[in-house]
């Protein structure tokens, strides 16, 4: 994330980094992590959601990342990958109706996996987003595009 | 890529990536059990040799093996293994040290496309990533 932030430049992007240490082994994973936050259904250990504040967790590799926040009222919310998936393809939606493009200029498509949540295909759908069933696949071939 | 994803620090494995940076084919998810159970040393060379057949390995041309860890302590000597194990079969390994697992992928691809996917550097990594978000959002 340091590397990352650094090749976005301070205008485009800041991230605080916390549980940073990776010369502590034991650390690893501990209390933290997107799969601890999305079981617990709660912030990594020792850290506390300043308000306003957008958080993210990922887990021991980086492949995985979950989104949350304290809302208004400060319940804990959860946002995981079927719900980050839907707010970008609601984003790509919108630059592509701001650029004035039609579905014969282009098409989107969302990937999502069997496990998706069905409310979150649903609404997908009604957003014109063109769902494809799973498979990881079909994102990476060249007939998706 | 040595990792044991999100499993505590004492766990480790192993994700296999294709050469065009994808997640390991469906097909060799099988071999991939038979290989982590192979109970002795001769029992793996034997799995090693149906795969051989199975694909029809050509076993002259020149293998590259792609290895990068995460920062689990035991990575360090399933790397050595993995080294041996490389070199018993005269393949040539690329040590990667630690890495995330999306940039495991990456570095496979980019190899794999002869740099057309990108520079197979970390930086290059950040740098592919940081110009697709500036364009679409700035």
């Amino acid at each position: 994330m340091e590397h990352l932030t650094k090749a976005l430049g301070p205008n485009t992007f800041t991230a605080s980094l916390i549980n940073t240490d990776i010369q502590t082994p034991e650390k690893l994973n501990s209390d933290c992590g997107a799969d601890y936050v999305k079981m617990y259904q709660k912030e990594p250990r020792g850290f506390s959601i300043p308000a306003g504040a957008r958080c993210a967790s990922l887990d021991g590799d980086a492949d995985r990342i979950v989104f949350y926040y304290q809302d208004a009222k400060s319940v804990f919310k959860l946002l995981d990958g079927d719900k980050i998936a839907t707010l970008a393809a609601g984003f790509i939606m919108r630059l592509v109706k701001e650029a004035g493009l039609s579905e014969k200029d282009i098409q989107v498509g969302l990937v999502q996996t069997a496990y998706a949540n069905g409310s979150s295909t649903s609404y997908v759908k009604d957003t014109l987003v063109r769902c494809f069933p799973s498979k990881i696949d079909l994102f990476q071939s060249d007939k998706l595009f | 890529m040595i990792t044991a994803s999100h499993n505590p620090y004492q766990d480790n494995g192993v994700k296999l990536v294709e050469p065009m940076g994808d997640m390991l084919a469906q097909d060799w998810e099988k071999w991939a059990m038979e290989l982590a159970n192979a109970p002795t040393p001769h029992d793996l060379v034997e799995v090693l040799e149906a795969i051989v057949k199975e694909y029809s390995i050509d076993m002259t041309a020149q293998a590259k093996v792609l290895v990068a860890r995460d920062t689990r302590p035991s990575g360090l000597s399933l790397v050595e293994a993995l080294k041996s194990g490389v070199a018993a079969l005269q393949g040539d390994l690329l040590d990667e040290g630690i890495k995330t697992t999306p940039q495991c992928h990456y570095l496979v691809r980019c190899l794999n496309t002869r740099s057309e996917y990108g520079v197979p550097t970390e930086e290059g990594y950040f740098d592919k990533l940081a110009k697709a978000y500036k364009r679409i959002i700035v």
